[in-house]
């Protein structure tokens, strides 16, 4: 390992730290977006603890919400990564199972706030 | 190409496999950031790469890419298109690295760690139209430190112990 | 790489990353407190988002409590313990002639009899026997109250005098008109009086925002008086959003389509429009002048509001969409 070397490791931290710095915003996400290939499939409040269904490539994809985070519950997949990869609740994280062709997003609600009559 | 070439690059082609299999058999970071693994089978990509030359190490790392959709991930299935996406940039970046830079084969080793993960979020913007892999980046980047040196590490050993031969 | 450069590098990059932990670890995210009231006959949403969890709990405690208090002392059909409220204004028997009533009442009471003047009558929180009758019809929708009926509601009139005092005459005090949209005012004045300016109050339709949690704006929907769909969005801030006349707040009898809010003058439904949305900066300010304008043509309206600093959406008898011209900074 070289001066260069560990020059390259000091600017990878830096970049990695800025762009987290940039890339989490303080959001709080409000709902699950669940995508099978690039079509949204479903989208439900993260609020709402609820059990989902997903047709995914290789078989159905369940998902969970409790408690304002969601969760792969069950799949069929070679590795089961994505149901390993357990709670997700903030709006820049995602479940994705590739296997399955399905992305689940938390997302932040583009929708209304308020509505009134 | 010459019969004793031929005989080693089949023999590092399934180095590589075994090597792929094996870390899919033991998910070390199973479920804790999607797109995160070891990248063992970059140690033969990478000796290959010093050992040899690009065109050999595009030669092994295509035809592992295949083999495993053969094998295990399924051919053209959407890992598929991952893996090819990953293994391609990598190379390429590590191929440039290693020819215009001053870095030494660790260095070469992370840059490979670094683009392999770029390669895939690309491959998920391109085919699944989905930036959310995006965020996860920072991670990648930082794991691919430790990841890059490891496997470096074990490809000077071995670039070392073959270089005369 | 010169040694020097290379310690400069390195404590540069230390410090943006010390920086980069100090700033994720000691800004807190926002998180969001929410909790659904139901007084007034309506259901009163209010979201908080902070990152203090305790601070934001016991506000949504005091707000329970505000809304209770305003919803009681507003109550025309029922009396409670220990407290004189309109109920109790309306229809006591005692012999004083003057009732000393909590200091909130009072104030609301004094808000809405300044706008008796102001809206040259069109704003009357003291017809609580017309709006009686009505809603007699409202709920069965199976004809209309006749004139007589109407002209039967003789009240007497509301006499504020000082120190919380009001002439014990039994008045006929409604205050349908306002005291949503008044106590949506104090609660939203409480949360920034405790700093908590990151807020969204929909008190049936009656919203207040306060600042957006990531400094963007609250979409707020207005709603088609004719069949529930979305007519309009406006992006607001700091904001209170208020409609008057929309769907479900009439009914149809004969062909003709009766309005819930009666205008004093004439004691019948307005028509004038479906409905009327009013954007301002205060909650009690946007019921009245929403009620106000719902009583008044279009033009009339426009015209009424032209020296306020508020705007206005009329949804008119022909679907037509009438605007202020500070609308469209909302859009």
């Amino acid at each position: 390992m070289n001066k260069n070397d560990i020059f390259l490791v000091l600017i990878i931290i830096v970049i990695a730290f800025v762009s987290l710095f940039f890339l989490i915003n303080k959001e709080e996400g409000t709902e699950v977006v669940a995508y099978y290939e690039d079509k949204k499939v479903l989208t439900v409040p993260l609020e709402v603890d609820n059990k989902y269904i997903i047709n995914g490539y290789l078989g159905e994809v369940q998902i969970e919400i409790k408690n304002n985070r969601v969760r792969v519950l069950e799949e069929n997949s070679p590795r089961h990564l994505c149901s390993n990869q357990g709670w997700i609740s903030k709006s820049y994280e995602s479940i994705i199972c590739l296997p399955n062709k399905v992305i689940i997003n938390i997302e932040n609600n583009s929708e209304l706030d308020a509505i009134v009559k | 190409m010459e019969l004793r070439k031929t005989t080693r690059l089949s023999m590092l082609l399934a180095i590589s496999i075994i090597l792929n299999l094996l870390e899919n058999l033991f998910p070390f970071f199973n479920g804790m950031i999607p797109g995160l693994k070891l990248g063992l089978a970059n140690i033969v990509v990478l000796f290959v790469l010093y050992h040899f030359s690009i065109k050999e190490a595009l030669l092994i790392s295509i035809l592992r890419v295949f083999l495993m959709g053969f094998i295990s991930i399924g051919i053209f299935s959407i890992t598929f298109w991952f893996s090819l996406g990953g293994a391609l940039l990598s190379i390429l970046m590590m191929y440039l690295a290693k020819k215009i830079t001053s870095l030494s084969i660790i260095g070469v080793s992370i840059i490979g760690s670094i683009s392999h993960s770029f390669g895939q979020i690309l491959i998920a913007i391109i085919i699944l139209n989905q930036t959310a892999m995006l965020y996860y980046l920072p991670w990648l980047l930082l794991f691919s430190i430790p990841t890059g040196i490891m496997v470096g590490l074990f490809s000077q050993i071995l670039v070392k112990h073959f270089e005369n031969s | 790489m010169s040694k020097i450069k290379m310690i400069v590098t390195c404590s540069i990059i230390v410090l943006i990353v010390g920086l980069v932990f100090f700033y994720t670890f000691f800004n807190k995210r926002m998180q969001l407190y929410k909790k659904n009231f139901f007084y007034m006959d309506t259901i009163i949403e209010v979201k908080i988002y902070s990152n203090n969890k305790s601070k934001a709990l016991n506000a949504l405690e005091k707000i329970d409590e505000i809304y209770n208090d305003y919803h009681k002392l507003s109550d025309r059909y029922n009396e409670y313990e220990d407290m004189i409220n309109v109920y109790t204004i309306n229809n006591n028997n005692w012999d004083q002639q003057f009732l000393t009533i909590d200091q909130r009442l009072y104030e609301m009471l004094e808000y809405g009899v300044s706008w008796y003047q102001k809206t040259n009558g069109l704003l009357d929180i003291n017809m609580g026997c017309i709006i009686e009758t009505w809603k007699n019809y409202f709920n069965d929708a199976n004809g209309i109250p006749t004139n007589e009926q109407l002209n039967s509601c003789n009240s007497n009139p509301i006499v504020l005098k000082e120190n919380n005092t009001i002439l014990n005459n039994n008045p006929n005090i409604d205050l349908g008109a306002i005291a949503k949209g008044y106590a949506t005012q104090v609660v939203s004045e409480y949360l920034e009086s405790i700093g908590l300016d990151n807020y969204l109050i929909n008190a049936g339709g009656n919203i207040i925002a306060g600042n957006h949690y990531n400094g963007s704006k609250y979409r707020i929907g207005i709603e088609n008086p004719n069949d529930k769909s979305i007519y309009k969005i406006i992006n607001v801030t700091n904001k209170a959003v208020i409609t008057s006349g929309g769907y479900e707040r009439f009914y149809e009898y004969d062909g003709h389509r009766y309005s819930h809010i009666i205008n004093p003058k004439t004691k019948y439904p307005a028509e004038y429009m479906k409905s009327v949305t009013v954007v301002c900066d205060n909650s009690a300010l946007g019921d009245i002048l929403s009620t106000t304008l719902f009583l008044m043509s279009i033009d009339e309206g426009k015209e009424f509001v032209k020296n306020m600093n508020v705007d206005v959406i009329w949804y008119s008898n022909d679907d037509s969409i009438i605007t202020t011209e500070g609308v469209a900074l909302y859009e």
